[in-house]
């Protein structure tokens, strides 16, 4: 129990300074996105704003497509960089703990705080629309929404299987594939078309969550 | 590895030939492709003809020459082509003084040539709200006006909804919702068909879908609702509503064939083969054609004033499918996965000819050799599941194996 | 003392950069209430006046909906109904379709046709647009036949024009020898100093290109049947042309603005008339016509102005309507003092600064001021250091925006400064 306390406060002085920052752009986002709703809501009048959405199916949260790629970024970089440069993972896998364990630890660490970073931003921007919105709109909009989340987890633990990887020629070539991957999630899609390749997004994302098991490998044979 | 890491192994594997799947087809085609000639084919409303044209000029090699026939065979110059076609080539004919007169009987002018009408219809299903406002049809002026609210139709039935304040109307909800029970409507609707923009010279209301299936029209007659139940023994895939004139929309069924639903409320069916359901259609007021393109010909079929089949001709369709690069492509993947337009589904599109088996069990030997090569048992169960995918998955199968080896 | 100016300059940035960005956070954040009322003027040739109408919204801020007022300038009132018979050319549509629209206006026979077929509308401005030098010249009779469609790009360099065709990238040598030859045998000095054309593809065709020269003389570049067509043409005055938009309608070959300000009309004759508008040197406007006026409609900021001529575009009449700035909420009345000014940008007005009236938000600067004082004072910054001055007079000047840039890149205090404020514990 102490190991696991020590485990996770070492992750978190490696990533506090960047989830703060992660945590102000995510909020920062959204709440211009919603002031900048209000604005044009109420200076155009709330028929004429909603009948041109509907119309042209306005994107007006496309500003924050990339941030959950960014937050995922942020945080997981700065959680395993540090590991891989100088092999210090190796220090970590002194700990009297199963070596798969220790890296797991580490990885819902880092999928416990980019939630923490992302989802109560999400959640107070749906309070915040659906006072000028009503809900044919809003769910539409977070179904859009919804793959670029999604792409967000996916991209970190692409970027822990990545990093835990010995060789850079198969660093290499996973980079290729996760860039490939993370297209899928973060493609132009039309307000509402997006909610049918969910069930794949979240199958993709799944696998890449059991993903640094095999990249680890080489830690459960005892090697380093 | 553990048992786990080399199961986990294999669905990564399985990601890899689902990302290559989506890659490597579309950067060959991309590199390879070479546009194809162009076929058009019209219906001549003076000749009673199908007038077809084939264009062979390519920018890139700055061939430039095309050649005009009709369904016999018989040639044409551009300028007898462009004669025959005068709802197509009206500023040009108007240009060069040779519009005719009348045609059919009737003079042609400009009334004639409002009668016009173009566009395309596709049965892709794509997200649309279902929040609609509902116009006042007869407002006595030219346009119909954005009203001040918007309806949807859930389990509590019709409800209007006021944008401003995002807040129901009691009093008009409970109105309408009074006349759609009235006339059978059973709540929530399943789909709203209709246009909902100011851009049309009348208003025709909403076609609505029940819980039931069954079809409704619903509209705004000087503040008082209007619902009709419109009987029919289709169902309907998806509608497509018209612009006024004597349609109110194109209704697709499950087997993507198309019907009408005329002014008078009744259904009928047209006489054209569904083939995969995508159709440019352009009616004027003698005839109406469409046509249709698909992989192997481009079909057009002309239809008069009342929807009977007037005529129908078909021509080869000169397409991607048929030049060499395509035959190439054969012989190398064996499926490749698209995104579907409209709501996106990742459909795998298997080959349908077996030529690329030659070129899987080639990498299937080089895959054995490889393992060979690096000392591992061909028995061990992982291993042979590796051949297997290779076998199966030919080249997408052969290069994820490689970027997830086995280790030892 | 480089770095220190480099710092002077890189808080300037940071003041503009502040002045731009904050009060557009602000006014998005606390917008106005209420919405103002549209505007919307014609002129009526029944009326022979000018008809305004206002769409005022009510004071319930929860209401959608608003009235339509219409008045005249003297500021009689009039009904919609009656507006409609005063507007005739503006209505056909809805005239028509109620079967109300008259066989005669002011004694000349019409039909909805006709009228319908007059109206036409376009933008002019005074400043060129975007341009590449690289255009497309299309054959006149390109319409006869398919063949005559061009494939190919011109550009008139100091050697000539030259013809590129788009499938090799290569000059087509003969073709633009011919072209060559043609444009010299006029005069043409090259290069050409800028070409236009108009977007519309058919009038494009049928007018070509009008090419200013290295001498400013105007010519217009055209190809009938693969042979060149050079004109040189007159220009309206001496000046040099600045712009030139060609007309939607069949009377208006083309309009040209001249570097003075004045602008032209080109008859289909090549003759010119100026018209009576004001000095439009940086002003886009829209020009609309129908059966009987040609109206200039030149905006500005909080007015715009709205010029009648006739069909020999002789000057009718012309009046300024004046859009009432929204009326302040405690909100932008807070902004004043908040904001010293704010930078932003129009298409007619280009860059501008708007400063806030000096009384609101003097108090506020001084107060930031002294606040800087004090902090830089109690950190050991001498007074006597004219940077330490000159920062508080940036925040005199600019207040908050000099606040923020100088927060941002502070002032970094030299070894001797550093020194002597440790000195007192030694």
């Amino acid at each position: 129990m102490k190991t696991l306390k020590h485990l996770i406060y070492k992750e978190w002085l490696k990533t506090r300074w960047f989830a703060s920052i992660a945590l102000l752009l995510n909020l920062g986002v959204l709440i211009y996105i919603f002031i900048a709703l209000r604005s044009n809501f109420l200076s155009a009048g709330g028929t004429i704003y909603l009948s041109t959405l509907m119309t042209y199916k306005t994107q007006f949260f496309s500003l924050y497509r990339y941030i959950p790629l960014g937050i995922a970024l942020l945080i997981g970089l700065s959680q395993f960089v540090p590991e891989i440069t100088d092999k210090r993972i190796k220090l970590a896998l002194h700990l009297p703990l199963h070596n798969l364990q220790i890296i797991y630890i580490m990885v819902v660490y880092g999928f416990v705080l980019l939630f923490l970073t992302m989802i109560p931003g999400i959640l107070i921007f749906t309070g915040l629309i659906s006072v000028y919105l009503p809900a044919e709109i809003t769910i539409p909009v977070l179904q859009t929404m919804s793959p670029w989340l999604l792409g967000g987890f996916c991209a970190y633990f692409l970027i822990a299987t990545i990093a835990l990887e010995p060789a850079w020629k198969f660093r290499f070539l996973y980079i290729l594939i996760s860039y490939k991957v993370l297209t899928l999630f973060f493609m132009y899609l039309s307000i509402g078309n997006a909610v049918s390749l969910l069930p794949v997004l979240c199958l993709i994302t799944g696998l890449s969550g059991i993903a640094p098991v095999y990249t680890s490998y080489r830690f459960n044979k005892g090697q380093l | 590895m553990t048992l786990a890491a080399k199961i986990i192994r294999l669905f990564l594997v399985l990601l890899g030939v689902m990302v290559l799947a989506m890659t490597l087809p579309e950067l060959y085609r991309k590199n390879f492709e070479k546009r194809p000639g162009k076929k058009l084919i019209y219906y001549s409303e003076i000749s009673k003809n199908f007038m077809i044209s084939e264009d062979f000029s390519d920018t890139l090699t700055n061939e430039n020459h095309i050649i005009y026939y009709d369904q016999t065979g018989k040639r044409y110059t551009e300028r007898e082509y462009n004669r025959q076609l005068p709802f197509l080539y009206t500023r040009k004919l108007a240009l060069l003084g040779e519009l005719p007169d009348t045609i059919n009987g009737n003079k042609f002018d400009q009334q004639l040539i409002k009668t016009i009408k173009r566009g395309m219809l596709m049965p892709v299903s794509s997200f649309t709200f279902q929040l609609n406002p509902l116009f006042e049809s007869e407002s006595g002026k030219v346009r119909p006006e954005l009203p001040d609210d918007l309806f949807r139709i859930n389990h509590r039935g019709i409800e209007f909804l006021d944008p401003e304040t995002n807040k129901i109307l009691p009093e008009k909800s409970r109105s309408f919702n009074k006349t759609l029970k009235a006339a059978g409507f059973q709540s929530p609707a399943r789909n709203i068909y209709g246009i909902p923009s100011t851009l049309k010279s009348r208003d025709d209301g909403y076609f609505i879908i029940d819980q039931r299936g069954e079809l409704f029209h619903l509209k705004m007659i000087k503040g008082r609702p209007y619902c009709h139940h419109i009987p029919k023994n289709i169902s309907v895939s998806s509608m497509k509503c018209m612009v006024p004139g004597d349609l109110y929309a194109y209704i697709y069924d499950h087997q993507q064939q198309l019907y009408v639903l005329r002014t008078d409320y009744s259904i009928k069916k047209l006489p054209i083969r569904p083939g995969n359901g995508r159709f440019m259609y352009s009616s004027n007021c003698f005839y109406k054609s469409y046509k249709n393109t698909d992989n192997d010909s481009i079909r057009l079929y002309v239809l008069d004033a009342d929807y009977n089949l007037a005529d129908y001709h078909a021509i080869e369709a000169d397409n991607y499918s048929k030049s060499p690069v395509a035959q190439t492509e054969q012989y190398l993947f064996p499926l490749k996965i698209i995104l579907t337009p409209g709501y996106a589904h990742m459909i795998p599109l298997f080959n349908p000819f077996c030529r690329f088996i030659w070129l899987n069990m080639l990498l299937l030997i080089i895959l054995a050799a490889i393992k060979l090569q690096n000392h591992r048992k061909l028995y061990n169960p992982f291993n042979l599941l590796d051949l297997g995918i290779t076998g199966i998955f030919g080249i997408f199968g052969f290069i994820a194996v490689l970027i997830f080896p086995n280790r030892k | 003392m480089l770095t220190k100016i480099i710092r002077i300059i890189a808080v300037l940035f940071a003041v503009i950069a502040a002045a731009t960005v904050l009060p557009q956070l602000y006014y998005t954040t606390f917008p106005p209430e209420g919405r103002s009322s549209h505007k919307n003027i014609c002129y009526s040739e029944i009326l022979g006046d000018f008809i305004i109408s206002e769409y005022i919204y009510s004071t319930d801020k929860k209401q959608a909906t608003g009235q339509t007022v219409c008045y005249d300038r003297h500021g009689k009132s009039y009904s919609r109904d009656s507006v409609a018979r005063l507007l005739l050319l503006d209505n056909v549509s809805q005239l028509a379709y109620e079967g109300r629209f008259p066989d005669t206006i002011c004694g000349i026979a019409v039909t909805p046709e006709l009228v319908s077929s007059e109206a036409f509308s376009q933008y002019h401005s005074a400043q060129p647009g975007l341009y590449y030098g690289l255009c497309e010249l299309r054959d006149q009779k390109s319409y006869t036949t398919r063949t005559l469609e061009p494939r190919d790009l011109f550009r008139i360099t100091p050697e000539g024009i030259q013809f590129i065709v788009c499938a090799t990238n290569q000059i087509d040598e003969e073709k633009s020898r011919l072209f060559t030859n043609c444009l010299t045998a006029a005069d043409f000095r090259f290069p050409a100093l800028r070409m236009w054309t108009s977007p519309d593809k058919n009038i494009s065709e049928a007018i070509g290109y009008y090419v200013i020269d290295s001498k400013n003389e105007l010519y217009c570049l055209s190809m009938n049947q693969s042979v060149p067509a050079v004109q040189k043409l007159e220009k309206p005055d001496s000046r040099n042309i600045r712009n030139i938009t060609f007309g939607k309608s069949p009377d208006i070959r083309a309009i040209l603005n001249t570097e003075n300000g004045n602008m032209y009309i080109q008859h289909p004759d090549q003759s010119y008339t100026r018209l009576e508008l004001p000095d439009s040197l940086r002003k886009s406007g829209r020009l609309t016509g129908n059966l009987f006026y040609r109206i200039f409609t030149l905006p500005a900021q909080n007015q715009q102005t709205t010029f009648v001529f006739d069909r020999n575009f002789r000057l009718v009449d012309s009046c300024t309507l004046y859009f009432q700035p929204q009326p302040q909420n405690t909100a932008g009345i807070f902004g004043e003092f908040l904001f010293p000014f704010h930078i932003g940008q129009t298409a007619w007005e280009g860059f501008y600064a708007d400063w806030s009236p000096v009384k609101r938000f003097l108090w506020l600067n001084l107060a930031l001021a002294g606040i800087t004082l004090f902090y830089k004072r109690r950190n050991g910054y001498r007074l006597s250091n004219p940077f330490v001055i000159t920062d508080i007079l940036f925040v005199t000047i600019f207040g908050i925006y000099g606040l923020m840039g100088i927060s941002a890149f502070p002032l970094k205090k030299s070894r001797e400064e550093i020194l002597n404020s440790q000195s007192p514990e030694l």
